[in-house]
């Protein structure tokens, strides 16, 4: 259900851009479902953990005003060819995701 | 004796007088309306080249602020997923053992063709159907959204790069273009607006909130993937949908998807669009 992209891209500041799509519901908890008439139960990212060569360099702490399918970006600085850049999230209920991908 | 054959030869003159004859207009007339509609638009637009109009109104200079956003959505294309699973659909066996690559499909760049046997106009999505018919499956009913627009788009997006290059050395194309035309340039609806008093007088203006797309560049892109219609859960769309639903923003009585007057305008643009490459699918709002 829920897969985690992530795209690395040279920035013309020296460093690299890092962009990660969750592909993830982000419910609220509010949204009422329309063939039932009940809420839908809340399910969204809390957290987003970037790290850079094992070393983690960012997080983001998400809550359920986020819509559906967050795409994060950071600028890494630092950062050269051959470096492995990886993504951890975990939601509300519990369940993970994340990736890894080397600098180009 | 002499009356009856003069009375033959008097109807028979009669008849050819009064007749319409079955004419078309030239080859050349439709190449200069080409030159004209290009010419109008690389000139309107003189940073652009022909090839960048595939990205319709994201190209647009006044479409400048938004063009960000839209790159950075298309770092990862909402229509991936969908775009593997009409590669599935495309591929999966018929009972009968065959899949869609046995059917006699041309390539996506010379659609619509001119059917001289039936004087009709096939597109992909009509041969598509006659291919499931033929290998005794049902055609497809829902022609504007979903499994058919997916199946488009897959069987599309293989030409991309090529360009648009629709024949009309026979009249009867031309017939049908003189027709498609005459209804992009006529004005419709409540509002009383036609194809072209949007998309080629007011290219680039704003209507409401958003930015008129060029005239140049349509369908070039199609099937769509659109956010505006992904948000009810039917995100494809065909170009016959595209075109329902502008008839309905100038307030007037959309037509059936693959009409007549659709496909006719289908091949007007496609002509119009001739020497753009393909660029399928194609994001839009």
């Amino acid at each position: 259900m829920a897969s985690t992209k992530m795209k690395i891209k040279k920035d013309k500041s020296g460093g690299h851009l890092v962009m990660v799509l969750v592909k993830h519901p982000m419910e609220t908890g509010n949204r009422k479902d329309k063939k039932s008439g009940k809420k839908v139960p809340a399910h969204f990212v809390q957290t987003i953990v970037f790290s850079h060569n094992g070393e983690v360099v960012a997080q983001a702490h998400l809550g359920p005003a986020v819509s559906k399918n967050p795409l994060t970006q950071i600028l890494l600085t630092g950062s050269k060819s051959g470096d492995t850049v990886a993504v951890h999230w975990t939601d509300n209920k519990g369940q993970s995701g994340g990736t890894e991908t080397a600098v180009k | 004796m002499k009356e009856k054959i003069l009375t033959v030869l008097i109807t028979a003159g009669i008849l050819v007088l009064t007749m319409p004859p079955a004419r078309a207009i030239s080859e050349a007339e439709v190449k200069k309306d080409i030159e004209e509609f290009q010419g109008f638009f690389l000139k309107r637009f003189p940073g652009l080249s022909l090839e960048d109009y595939v990205d319709g109104v994201n190209a647009l200079p006044q479409y400048a602020e938004r063009r960000a956003n839209w790159e950075l959505l298309m770092e990862f294309p909402p229509y991936e997923t969908e775009m593997d699973k009409a590669a599935e659909e495309w591929v999966k066996p018929f009972a009968n053992g065959k899949s869609f690559d046995d059917c006699a499909l041309a390539p996506a760049t010379v659609y619509p063709i001119y059917d001289a046997a039936s004087d009709g106009l096939r597109t992909l999505i009509g041969d598509i159907n006659a291919c499931l018919a033929a290998n005794g499956k049902k055609p497809i009913r829902n022609v504007k959204r979903g499994k058919m627009a997916r199946l488009v788009a897959h069987y599309r997006s293989r030409f991309n790069g090529q360009r648009m290059a629709v024949d009309y050395s026979d009249p009867g194309a031309r017939r049908w273009y003189e027709k498609g035309r005459q209804h992009y340039w006529a004005k419709r609806g409540q509002l009383n607006f036609s194809c072209a008093g949007c998309h080629v007088q007011n290219a680039g203006n704003k209507l409401r909130g958003d930015v008129l797309s060029a005239g140049l560049g349509h369908g070039v892109g199609f099937p769509v993937y659109r956010t505006q219609w992904a948000i009810s859960g039917k995100p494809w769309g065909t170009i016959h949908r595209r075109y329902s639903g502008c008839f309905q923003q100038v307030r007037a009585k959309p037509f059936k998807a693959q009409s007549d007057v659709y496909k006719a305008l289908e091949l007007y643009e496609a002509i119009m669009n001739t020497g753009v490459p393909l660029k399928v699918p194609s994001q839009r709002q």
